[in-house]
This record gives structure tokens, sequence and C-alpha cells, in this order.
């Protein structure tokens, strides 16, 4: 409560799964139009960047999606939202309660299908980047009505 | 009437096109001379149909032929009027008058086009005055919140009808050329230098035969080309920057600035300084060693593409020494100008790896790539790696930051230093990140939200410490909250007061 260590819902780990292995499937595609073009190659030239991507591809969509899962959190504080995520570059925002303009609850059908919303939350600037990717939709409304009576709280109009 | 000009533009050209290529005069001509005709009735139908009014407080604007339109803008909601004249506006003695409300719709909330000039400028005082007495006064909505709001920029006068126009920079012929040769606008024109350039290194291969044994002649070439080139690009930036900003003049008018500048297409704008959210001061090795600056203000307008010469104001040509009053008469709050604090020596290290580093590597691979092919002599363009190296150490020198309980200043930049005043009564969300390589030595950079459009400032390369603080500081600031408390009391009055315009008409 008093900090950011809610973590996203877990539902959401298939779908990045699926996104990895979705980028990983395409670089095959390509690796093998490249193994079908180059035919007098040898065939160690031929099948090893395949190989290599394939193996690559799959080892990234086991860890990378896990790693960054673990990394999200989000938390409603006194002072306004949190957020923290990021593997390799880390981002930790903060948006004061009283600068939350409005709350968009976004639903894709991939999201329908695993039962996840995305929450983002916007201010008056444009550069402000707060999107939960996937929470549950209880969890998402009951955040959006805390966070806006917090914001209407904080208004002192 | 100026309707007719512009319409008579589009349609002559391809006309006069289609009669020349098919040659078939005799046929088109009359067609010709019954399309002007139709579109000629119509403009002036256009015209006798399009009026406006102030009725009550609210700009009436009527027009349309077939389809009738009738906008009502609440002058109190009006935020912006501006004029624009084009050379041709001038040859006629009018002037485009646009005028947006703070609902940031797309596009403007109203234009004008072809005013009388006179009218013009009543039309604007008109708006802009009675514009200005309904935020300021004590509105319908509680007075309450206006006694709890610590914002500083509360502090400045009220503002009542006709206040005295307070000049804030007016610049002279002079000093627009000496923006313009020692601006950007000079490397503008680099590529078509380095064009020539190429042009004649290709010659000599071409013509080698014929000028045989010609090494002086080759450098008698190029010393001419200098000499036709150089004058060339700065008569051209000086050129650019006569007819952008020609007459700069920028006066404050209670809490608007107004800006006038152009040569032969002029602009007039008005920016409210409580929409100024950042002020960022370019300067370029060259300025930097003139005392000379350039500032630009950014302002929370509706961000509409149309708006972008509002939403963003430059002032081309500023003394050092007057920045200081300059940054106080346009931030709403006051600036102190604590020194700013230099960024740790590990900075020093990323700046040079991260610039040295790469153009290293490309440097040599095709050094050896030519090597390789029979050239050795691309080794020689490893001397790039010299000002290479001069901009890393420059960047690092010129970051720094500071943050004070109502500002935040960060620097940052190579050749051209960039510094960001913001206050942090504006700061709308902070964000704060790091790579592993920042982690690694205790580094991190924090980025500053504000409103509107426009480049994100950003604390870069900061002590990581240090700037969980400055963000902890910015987001328990209570002169945001205050703004904003502010700002929404503002949008209360100015709707209330529009509610009440469109019900109750009352002369203003």
């Amino acid at each position: 409560m008093d900090a950011a260590d809610t973590p996203l819902s877990s539902r959401i780990l298939l779908l990045w799964r699926l996104g990895w292995l979705a980028g990983t499937g395409l670089l095959l595609v390509i690796a093998l139009l490249f193994a079908a073009l180059a035919a007098d190659a040898p065939a160690a030239a031929r099948v090893l960047p395949t190989v290599l991507v394939g193996a690559v591809g799959i080892v990234l969509t086991v860890l990378v999606p896990a790693a960054s899962y673990r990394r999200w959190r989000y938390g409603v504080t006194d002072d306004g939202v949190e957020i923290r995520h990021g593997l390799l570059v880390r981002q930790e925002s903060s948006i004061p309660h009283f600068r939350v303009q409005h709350i968009d609850l976004h639903q894709g059908p991939l999201d329908r299908w695993r039962g996840i919303v995305k929450l983002s939350i916007s201010t008056a600037s444009p550069a402000t980047d707060a999107t939960l990717p996937g929470i549950e939709p209880e969890q998402a409304r009951t955040l959006r009505a805390r966070i806006l009576e917090r914001a209407e709280a904080d208004d002192g109009v | 009437m100026l309707d007719l000009l512009s319409s008579a533009r589009q349609w002559a050209i391809p006309l006069a096109f289609l009669m020349i290529s098919t040659g078939e005069v005799l046929v088109l001509g009359p067609i010709a001379f019954v399309v002007i005709a139709l579109v000629v009735g119509w403009k002036v139908l256009a015209w006798r149909r399009f009026t406006y009014q102030i009725v009550d407080g609210v700009l009436v604007v009527e027009h349309g032929i077939l389809q009738r339109a009738r906008r009502e803008v609440p002058i109190s909601r009006i935020q912006q009027v501006d004029l624009r004249r084009r050379l041709r506006h001038r040859a006629l003695g009018v002037a485009v008058v646009r005028i947006d409300t703070a609902g940031g719709g797309s596009g403007a909330e109203a234009v004008l086009e072809a005013i009388a000039d006179e009218e013009a400028y009543a039309l604007r005082v008109a708006l802009l005055d009675r514009r200005g007495v309904l935020p300021a006064g004590a509105g319908p909505v509680d007075a309450g919140s206006a006694t709890d709001a610590v914002d500083p920029a509360d502090a400045r006068p009220v503002p009542v009808a006709g206040p005295a126009p307070v000049p804030v920079v007016a610049l002279t012929t002079g000093q627009l050329v000496v923006a313009g040769i020692t601006g950007v606008r000079l490397l503008a024109l680099l590529p078509f230098a380095a064009a020539g350039m190429g042009l004649f290194f290709e010659l000599p291969e071409e013509t080698a035969a014929g000028v045989a044994g010609s090494a002086p002649t080759g450098a008698v070439v190029v010393a001419v080309l200098l000499v036709a080139v150089i004058p060339v690009m700065l008569l051209s930036a000086i050129a650019s920057s006569l007819l952008t900003d020609h007459g700069f003049t920028l006066v404050r008018v209670g809490t608007d600035l107004h800006l006038r500048r152009g040569l032969l297409d002029q602009r007039e704008a008005t920016l409210s300084l409580r929409r100024v959210q950042a002020v960022r001061v370019h300067q370029n090795l060259l300025r930097r060693r003139l005392g000379l600056a350039s500032v630009q203000l950014q302002s929370a307008g509706s961000g509409t593409a149309a708006e972008g010469e509002v939403t963003r104001l430059t002032i081309p040509y500023v003394r050092e020494g007057d920045l200081v009053g300059l940054l106080d008469s346009v931030l709403p709050t006051t600036v102190e100008h604590p020194p700013l604090v230099p960024a740790p020596p590990a900075a020093r290290r990323r700046a040079w790896f991260r610039r040295v580093g790469p153009a290293t590597v490309l440097l040599v691979a095709i050094a050896v790539v030519a090597t390789l092919a029979g050239a050795p002599i691309a080794w020689a363009l490893l001397v790039l790696l010299v000002p290479v190296a001069v901009e890393a150490e420059l960047v690092y020198r010129n970051l720094g930051h500071v943050g004070t309980p109502t500002l935040v200043v960060a620097r940052s930049g190579g050749f051209v230093r960039a510094t960001d005043y913001l206050p942090v009564a504006k700061t709308q969300s902070t964000s704060l990140t790091s790579s592993p390589f920042q982690r690694r030595v205790g580094l991190a950079s924090l980025q500053l939200h504000v409103a509107g459009r426009g480049s994100v400032p950003v604390v870069h390369d900061g002590d990581a410490d240090r700037l969980a603080r400055l963000r902890l500081a910015a987001l328990h600031a209570r002169v945001a909250r205050a703004d904003e408390v502010e700002v929404r009391r503002r949008a209360r009055v100015e709707a209330a007061a529009a509610a009440e315009g469109d019900e109750v008409p009352s002369a203003g």
C-alpha cells in the first residue's frame, strides 16, 4: 500500500511469451529465406544461422518475459501512483494524484481471452508514460476508483 | 476580397497549363472564362455571407452559402488572438485573425480571413481586454481556493482592462543579422556547400587530362569555391533571419506576452504567461564565445499542428547579461541562480565511451576494409576522432543540474548547449531511468514531464541518489499542487462564465 509493491496479473506472462515467440518465428522465417536463397553455400553455413536464431529466440522467450514480469511493480501511495519496471533500462515513474486527468481501461481481444485489462493514466503532459499492461479487471476498476477518488480529494477545489 | 485572389491563383495555373498543353486555346478559352466567372461569383457570394460581430460578450461568426454556419464564441473563453499578414494581405491592408479558446479541439475556434488592419487591431483589443477581466475577478466559484494558492504566479498584477505594455525584447536589424550568422541557419546550407565541394572533387578526374599538371589550378578552384560559397551561406542565413524575425518585439501586457515579427509575412501572437511551461536556452560554441543565446518558450497550447508557431516561441537573440531578467519576466517563479551541480566523474567516462567508442569502431572498420582494398590512406580518417573527442568532453562539461524548491535547471549538449528552466510547479509527472551501464557507476537520468508538446526536459547522467531526491521533491512540491488547483479553478471560472454568457448574455 505504501510503495510500489503490487505485481501485474500473472496472466499477462503467456501473452508476453507469445509475443516473443511470434518475434522468434518471424526471424526464423527470414533466416530460412536466406538459407533457401544461398543454395550454393555449404550446408553448415546455411543451417547454423537458422539454428542459432531459433535457439536464442527460444531462450529469450523463456527468460525475458518472466524476468521482466518479476521487475514490474506498481502501487498507489499517499502522494500518487508509482510504477517501476524495466529489465535493462529501469524506469521509476511517479504521477502525483492531483495531476491525474483521466484513466483509460483498454481490453484487446487477446486481453479478453486472458481476462486482463490495460490501465493507463493520463496527465496534461503527453510525455507521461503510465500504463499498466495487464491487471485483473476487478482490480483495475478498484484501482481506477481509488486513484480518481484521491485525485478528486487532492484537487482542493 | 483576398479569398478571390488565392482561389484565382489556385485555378488559373492548372487552366493555363491545360490550355497551353492542348493547344486548343480557342475551345478552352470560353470554358475557362465561364469557370473563372463562376468561381469569382461563388467567392463574392461567400464573402457577402461571411459576417462577424460581438453581441453581449459573445463573438458571433456566420458564414456559408448553401450550408450556413453560425459560431458563437464567448469572449471569456478566448485564450489567444493571433494576427497574420502575408505579403498579399499587406498589399491590400488586411490581416488574418485567428481566435483560439482553451478547449483543445482541432484547429482554431474561428479564423477571420482578411479583416482590415485597424479593424483587426480593434477586434483584438476588444477580445483580449474583456477576456482578461474575467478569470482574475472573484468568479462565481469559491474565492477560498484563491487564498490557498501559494503559487508565486498569483503575485502577478491582476489583469485589468488596458494594462500598460512592458517591453521585454526588441531586436534591431543588426542583432538579427548577428543571430542569423551565428545560428543554425548557417548550417542549413551546409549540404549545398558540401554538394558544391563534391562537384569540384568530381571535376579534376574528368578534366584531369585537359588540365594536366594543374595542382595549383585545383587549389585555386577550392579557394574560389570557398570565397563564393561562404558569402552565399552568410547572406542567405542573414536573409532568412530577417525574413522571419524582422521587427521582432516582445511586449508584456498584463499576463500576456505579445509577439510581433516578420518582414514580408508578418505575425503577431499572444501567449498567456500562465501557459508557459518551460524555457530552453540554446547556445552553440560561437554564441557562447560572443555571450549570446536564443531562448525558446514552451507553452501548453492545445497542441494542434496549426498552432505550432505559437506553442513554441523563440527569441533568436538574447545577450547573456539579459538572460536572468528575461527568465524572470517569462517564468512564473523568480529565478534564483544557484550554481549548477556538475555531473559526477563517472559521467565523463560515459560521455567519452558513448561517443568515441562507436566512432572508433566505425572508422577502424572502414580503414581496415579500405586497406584490404588497397587504400591504406583511409587510416587518415582517424583524424575525425578529434572533433568527436572534443564533443565528448564538451558533453561532460556541459552536464549539470540544480533543483531549488521552485525551479529545476538542467543543462546538457555538446557543441550546442541547451539549458532547460523548468518550474517545479509545472511538472506533471517524473520518470527516473537507468541503464545497466548507468547503474554500475551510480548514475541515472530524470525525465520531467510538462504539459504541451515539445522536447521532454531531462537531467542526464546525474548522481542516482541526488536525482531520486529531486524526483521526490518534485512529487511533494506544494507549488505544483497549488498550480494545479489554480489551473482547475480558472477552468471552472471560465466554464461558469461561458455558461452564464450562453444563458444570460450580459454586456461585458
